[in-house]
């Protein structure tokens, strides 16, 4: 096993036809920086790591399209990554 | 040589620690008995039905202890196939501080930095090296994923009604852990996104009428 997920709490969501059910609480046990090593008792290959976590505020059914964009205006510049160009925004 | 008999002492323990954790291995069952039993479709009708009446989502997540002085909380939202999130660093002492917003709309990636106030802009929807330091509430699905993406609603539902998903429930059998029975599923070529590779998952599940996995483990082949 590399890997195991538990949910410590979960909630059922509910709006309207709409219903999902989601972890509040978990633990969460990974193997992470894979690789091998060689130790007294033979050859280990895993790192475990144990990490919690939590969700709030989960929402479901309530974005539109508006929702998933950033107000340029919040910025000075416009950053063109593909061409380089840099421009400032007019305010 | 006092110090470096000290060194070697915590050395050794350091590597008998790691033999100790060392993972367990899959388990093999009497899969031809079990064969018959196969409940898939009720499992992938409950997961159909409850991604079929979803079409957006929001959550935030909350990193380290809440009651430290400095956490990180991320804010995702996603519509369809387009997402979004804003990863925030959060000060008690001070205000929240929006450290960088970043959304994926029409194959184009904005992301804004508000410490020097600049919105870069790029073609395509770019790889978010550290996307696996945020997991979502649908990292639970991410057994019905084989595109080796991160789970988003979009493709739980494509890959969910996907013929190829049935095929990958290799089988199911009862379990008891820790006193209470659950119906474990054992679905193979399940893509980890963090290891980026194939895994052997098996999703136990609690209560009958939800689909939602009350644990999974993931094993290497």
């Amino acid at each position: 096993m590399i890997k195991r997920f538990d949910s410590v709490e979960t909630s059922k969501l509910v709006e309207g036809n709409g219903y999902f059910y989601y972890p509040n609480k978990y633990t969460m046990f990974q193997s992470k920086y894979r690789g091998v090593i060689k130790g007294p008792k033979g050859t280990v290959k895993y790192f475990p790591v144990k990490s919690a976590g939590s969700f709030s505020h989960v929402l479901i059914n309530h974005l539109d399209e508006t929702d998933l964009q950033i107000d340029p205006m919040l910025a000075d510049y416009i950053f063109d990554v593909d061409t380089g160009r840099k421009i400032k925004i007019p305010k | 040589m006092k110090t470096l008999y000290i060194l070697l002492y915590f050395g050794v323990c350091s590597i008998n620690a790691q033999v100790n954790d060392s993972p367990e291995t899959l388990k093999e069952f009497n899969v031809q008995a079990s064969k018959n039993e196969i409940p898939k479709k009720a499992l992938i009708e409950s997961i159909l039905k409850m991604f079929g009446s979803i079409n957006a989502f929001e959550y935030s997540s909350e990193r380290n202890n809440p009651s430290d002085i400095v956490y990180e909380k991320v804010l995702w939202k996603e519509l369809a196939s387009d997402f979004y999130f804003e990863l925030l660093l959060i000060n008690r002492k001070e205000n929240s501080v929006i450290q960088r917003s970043v959304s994926f709309i029409d194959n184009q990636t904005c992301t804004l930095f508000p410490s020097n106030s600049e919105l870069h802009i790029q073609k395509g929807k770019t790889t978010l090296s550290s996307i696996e330091l945020f997991p979502s509430p649908l990292i639970a699905f991410s057994f019905t994923g084989v595109k080796g993406c991160f789970p988003t609603l979009n493709n739980i539902k494509k890959s969910v009604s996907n013929q190829t998903f049935n095929d990958r429930i290799f089988y199911q059998r009862e379990e008891l852990w820790e006193g209470k029975q659950y119906s474990v599923f054992r679905i193979l070529s399940v893509y980890d996104y963090e290891l980026r590779e194939e895994l052997t998952y098996e999703i136990f599940i609690h209560e009958k009428t939800s689909p939602y996995p009350s644990i999974w483990k993931a094993y290497d082949s």
